[in-house]
């Protein structure tokens, strides 16, 4: 079933869509084409599964909501993605309002928040990893996400970020860096 | 920690040769980083049981609400300026197009004495005149001036002068003034402010 979802084309979907009283069914198939990824892409960067499951929610009815205006410029997949990170970098931006943690303490709580979570099953590297992760700057962590988890080529990303190519690159090299030395530290 | 009917995050979403390319980069950078990449499957992260199945019935349910909510915009396709040209075509109709020109009209003469006073208001002061440019208006106006208004402040500004003015020397006196008594007529009517 999932295979038949996936081998669907964007364009079938959009063209559904667009089609006066096949919207849902259009819909419906975006959905399961694209939301596990989009909620997993998400969930690595709000952590917390229902933190996830709201903005997921949110940017699924953003999308349903604003894909008239899709033009097609740019690919529905990197689309997609572009919404549902801009989602999480605004939930983020709240919860960083209502917080006044340091880095190194949202490190420390966050591999807390992690053993104690019961959606998380991981050993200690991936906690390491995680906690590697939240000690870079937003901008480096996304992009970072974007290569090494949802191994995206430097064109998606530079289309779900608006970033050049270049830019890009130097951002992945160093949060890499960054990233290699706390696992070795750790 | 975690239990077996959780769904974990499937590795199979991604074409070969982006991952490829993707590990061969992160060789080159970072090779224990790679190494681990390798060798670990997933992130740890897990949904509850059947929670993608929920997820697309919420949402659906929230996309049916929103098209009862909303049928003219959602169930029509087109784009935003389709929308946006259908509303003014809307207003354009002969009562509202009549209505639109007359609120127009009203704020563009707003809008005009808006600035008119606003420039009255505010009178550079490189602008006021001296006293040759004073007395030069004055005689090059002289027939805006009211004669008897003119003989009024005459008399008012000048009580010592034994000479009636009449309209007859009214022309000469004119004549024989100097700036100051220009001046002095000009203050004491206060034509400054």
């Amino acid at each position: 079933m999932q295979t038949a979802v996936a081998d669907i084309k964007d364009e079938q979907i959009l063209t559904l869509i667009q089609k006066q009283g096949q919207q849902e069914r259009g819909f419906r198939l975006l959905l399961q084409k694209y939301q596990e990824r989009l909620y997993w892409h998400i969930r690595k960067l709000v952590i917390d599964h229902e933190d996830a499951n709201d903005v997921t929610q949110n940017c699924l009815i953003k999308v349903f909501r604003g894909i008239q205006r899709f033009e097609g410029n740019s690919s529905l997949y990197t689309w997609l993605y572009r919404i549902a990170t801009n989602e999480s970098i605004t939930f983020l931006n709240k919860k960083k309002k209502i917080g006044t943690d340091s880095i190194d303490n949202k490190a420390l709580s966050l591999a807390e928040k992690l053993q104690a979570d019961v959606y998380f099953d991981g050993n200690a590297i991936q906690i390491a990893l995680q906690k590697a992760l939240q000690t870079l700057p937003e901008k480096q962590r996304i992009v970072f996400q974007l290569r090494y988890f949802e191994e995206m080529s430097y064109q998606q990303m530079s289309e779900v970020l608006g970033t050049s190519v270049g830019g890009l690159k130097a951002s992945y090299h160093h949060a890499v860096k960054k990233v290699e030395r706390a696992l070795k530290a750790a | 920690m975690g239990c077996q009917d959780y769904q974990e995050e499937p590795n199979n979403y991604y074409a070969m040769s982006e991952k490829e390319d993707i590990l061969r980069e992160l060789q080159d950078i970072a090779p224990e980083l790679a190494k681990f990449k390798e060798e670990q499957e997933g992130t740890g992260f897990q949904v509850p049981p059947r929670y993608f199945r929920d997820l697309t019935q919420v949402v659906m349910n929230e996309v049916k609400e929103d098209l009862q909510d909303q049928p003219s915009s959602l169930a029509k396709p087109g784009r935003w300026w389709q929308a946006l040209l259908e509303s003014v075509q809307s207003l354009i109709q002969p009562k509202p197009a009549l209505a639109l020109a007359f609120i127009g009209l009203l704020l563009a003469v707003g809008f005009w004495f808006g600035q008119s006073n606003s420039a009255l208001d505010t009178v550079n002061p490189n602008l006021a005149m001296n006293n040759d440019d004073l007395e030069a208006y004055v005689l090059a106006n002289i027939d805006d001036f009211e004669t008897d208004l003119l003989m009024d402040m005459y008399a008012e500004t000048f009580p010592e002068e034994e000479e009636q003015i009449t309209e007859e020397n009214l022309d000469e006196l004119l004549q024989e003034m100097d700036d100051e008594d220009f001046e002095d007529l000009w203050d004491a009517e206060n034509f400054n402010e």
